[in-house]
This record gives C-alpha cells, sequence and structure tokens, in this order.
C-alpha cells in the first residue's frame, strides 16, 4: 500500500515537475499533477485484471484523455495542455532509448524487441487518447464548418 | 513584377497576422492540424480571399487568394522547436478572439507581435528537472539513495542543456552531452557509499525528461489524425534523440568503466 502511494505520489510530482519545463500557466499545475495520478493509478489498477502491457496503457489513456478533455473544457484551453504533461508517466520513452541503446550495444534480438513492444505501447496510447478526443468532439460538435467561398 | 503590385492594406496585414500565429505556434510546439487551422481560419476572415495551409513539423507554406490581387505565398522554416503552454494558449486566445470579432485585426497583430518578442524564462527549470527526475525514479521502484542521485543527474544534465543553449548547439550533440553527464553522476554513485543502490534506476530517472516518449506517441497520434507527413516526421525526430541520449550513456559508462576498471 505504502508503495502504491510513494509511487503516485511520485507520478504527481513528476508531472508537475514536466509542466513547470513545459511552461503550463501557474494555476493548471494542480490539474496536470492530479491527472497524471489518474493515468498512473488506471494503469497499475489494471495490472490486477490483466497482464497485457498494452491493454493496461490504452485504458489508463482513456483515463487521462477523459479527465484531460473535462479539465479542457472546464478552463476553456486546447486540451494538448492536459494530455501532454498527463501521458508523460505512460509514454514509452525508455523503451525507445533501451531500443536505441541495445543497437549500439550490440544486442539486436533485445533491441528489435524494444522496438516493437514500443510502438505497440505507443499506439495503445495514440489511440486512447484519439478514441477519447473523436467522443468528446462528437458529443459537443459545436463547431461550425468553415466556407471557402470567394464572396466578390 | 511583384514588387509593382500594390496589395490591398488590410490583405496585407491579415496574411501577415497568420503567417506570425502559425510560426508562433509551429515554434511552441502546437499540433500540425492546430497550427494549419488556425492560419485558415484567420485568413478566412478576408471576405474577398481564401486561404489555405500545409504544416509539417519543420516548416509550413501558406497561400491566400485574394480575387483582386492574385495568389500570396509564404513559406516559413522552423528550425528551432520547444514545448511552451502558455504561449500557445496565449495564440490560440488572440485568434479566437479574433476570429469572434471580439478585437480588431491590429490590436490581434500588434499582440502576437509582443507576445514574438518576449525572451524565454527558464528561471526555476534546474529545481523542476531535479524534481522530475527524482520522482520518475520514485516511480520506477527506486529508494531515496536511487532518487536523491536521479535528482543530481537531472540538475547536472539541466545545467549542461542550458549552457549548449546558449552557444547554439544543435539538439543532438547537446542531448548526447547531457546524457553523458547523467552517466557520469550515476556511475559516481556507486562509489559514494550507499547500502542499497541501484545505477539502471538512476540512469532512466536521469533520461526521463529528455527522452522522446511524447514525440513517438505524438508521431503515431498524427498519422491516426491523418497527418502522415508529420507523423513521418515526429517519428524520425523521436529516433534521433533517443540515438542522441543513447550514445551519451554509453559513452559516458564506457569511459566511466574504463577509467575505473584501471584506478578503482
Amino acid at each position: 500500500m505504502i508503495d502504491i502511494i510513494s509511487q503516485l505520489l511520485g507520478a504527481f510530482f513528476a508531472i508537475f515537475g514536466l509542466s513547470i519545463i513545459f511552461s503550463v500557466p501557474k494555476k493548471y499545475l494542480w490539474i496536470t499533477g492530479l491527472i497524471g495520478i489518474v493515468g498512473w493509478g488506471v494503469y497499475l489498477l489494471m495490472g490486477n485484471f490483466t497482464d497485457s502491457m498494452y491493454l493496461s496503457n490504452f485504458v489508463g489513456a482513456l483515463g487521462i484523455g477523459l479527465s484531460a478533455q473535462i479539465s479542457a473544457r472546464i478552463f476553456k484551453l486546447p486540451v494538448t495542455t492536459f494530455t501532454i504533461p498527463g501521458i508523460m508517466t505512460l509514454v514509452p520513452g525508455s523503451g525507445m532509448y533501451n531500443t536505441v541503446y541495445y543497437l549500439i550495444a550490440g544486442d539486436e534480438i533485445l533491441s528489435r524487441e524494444y522496438m516493437i513492444q514500443t510502438l505497440l505501447n505507443a499506439g495503445s496510447i495514440a489511440i486512447g487518447i484519439f478514441l477519447m478526443g473523436t467522443l468528446f468532439t462528437f458529443i459537443f460538435s459545436r463547431r461550425k464548418k468553415h466556407e471557402y467561398e470567394d464572396v466578390i | 513584377m511583384m514588387n509593382n503590385i500594390n496589395y490591398d492594406n488590410r490583405a496585407k496585414e491579415l496574411f501577415n497576422t497568420a503567417i506570425l500565429a502559425g510560426e508562433l505556434l509551429a515554434k511552441y510546439g502546437a499540433e500540425t492540424y492546430r497550427v494549419e487551422e488556425t492560419m485558415i481560419r484567420i485568413l478566412s476572415l478576408a471576405s474577398n480571399g481564401r486561404g489555405e495551409a500545409m504544416a509539417t513539423l519543420t516548416g509550413f507554406s501558406v497561400s491566400f487568394n485574394n480575387t483582386k490581387y492574385g495568389y500570396i505565398n509564404a513559406v516559413r522554416r522552423i528550425s528551432d522547436r520547444r514545448q511552451r503552454f502558455d504561449k500557445i494558449i496565449l495564440v490560440n486566445e488572440i485568434s479566437r478572439k479574433l476570429c469572434n470579432g471580439e478585437i480588431a485585426l491590429s490590436e490581434a497583430h500588434k499582440k502576437l507581435e509582443e507576445i514574438n518578442k518576449e525572451k524565454d524564462k527558464i528561471k526555476g527549470h534546474y529545481v523542476a528537472m531535479a524534481l522530475v527526475c527524482l520522482s520518475f525514479a520514485i516511480m520506477f521502484g527506486g529508494g531515496w539513495q536511487d532518487a536523491l542521485m536521479a535528482a543530481i543527474a537531472g540538475a547536472t544534465s539541466a545545467v549542461a542543456l542550458v549552457l549548449l543553449a546558449k552557444n547554439d548547439t544543435g539538439t543532438f550533440l547537446s542531448d548526447i552531452v547531457a546524457a553523458f553527464f547523467i552517466a557520469i553522476v550515476a556511475y559516481i554513485g556507486n562509489f559514494v557509499g550507499f547500502s542499497d543502490y541501484s545505477m539502471d534506476i538512476t540512469i532512466i530517472g536521469g533520461i526521463m525528461p529528455l527522452v522522446p516518449g511524447v514525440a513517438i506517441t505524438n508521431a503515431l497520434f498524427d498519422t491516426l489524425h491523418g497527418d502522415y507527413l508529420s507523423g513521418v516526421t515526429r517519428g524520425l525526430e523521436a529516433l534521433v534523440v533517443a540515438l542522441g541520449i543513447a550514445l551519451g550513456i554509453f559513452l559516458g559508462l564506457g569511459l566511466c568503466e574504463g577509467l575505473g576498471g584501471g584506478i578503482l
């Protein structure tokens, strides 16, 4: 239990710090941190139900997408302000690093394994965020279509 | 020939405003479709013309077809990019207000110019980098020793990155140098006398702010969105950044092990 709490706190402060580096306005730093907790919490929770890392990442991304879309609509900000810091705990940055590291180190089999894992993980997260975004624009589609007709 | 054409001032200012908005968005890491959409929306304010924009990660081209004066075109190369959400939010707000008719064109243009002139503040980034590395080390199951060393490694890499950015070093080289210092700090941790220390967790925690996880996810996201060109460029960017970091760690560890084997 203490382990899980310290991991969630880690996720909060990691996203909080990254949001500072990404220059997210100060009053929203807490929100991005909380979205980070949602993402990592869902990911950890999914570990109880499935062994698939990809499914956990996908559901985690759905959670991040949902909370980010809601926050973006409450504060009237571009949704990426919340999604990009939010997914930082899930995204396979270390996988990308390991892919290239083992390639340089001469272990091609391990490198290939990491590459496939990285691409599938990135794909699951992208699809999760994408689906949630599509769902929200479908429900709240107040956007007017622009017409490009020459008047004169 | 072009010089002889005297463009309608309003059309010219509209076009300049659209380019500036697009340039700021692209420079501060907005998504490709936002860059395109913002420019097209601003240009569609003209009653007697039609605008079209095409953006990728490294630049965009925009054209405006005015019924009176024919085509106006512009191409902008975006070479220096960084993620800054405060600027994206500001530009987004100005473009939204302009398109809703809440502010005048000249005012919007002036505001965008102000954003463009503003200098980047990097105060507090060292502390933030240390905090991020410390938190990731804990998230990956590290103890306090690992977290402490990861924080030191993160701060060191931040100092290296800022110093290199002042000298206009390319991102590839600065990633190598930053990762090199992370590897050295992580290796030193072996000899401080910690009872329970894992060099791997320290290295992974230390490089987390640098690794291109968001870039590779955005590459797939853009591809799903239909921006295939942008997807490919982002994927390549992710690969090059990862290559830089891996090279830096590899060189740093190689150097330390070479020296450590001889001396210690």
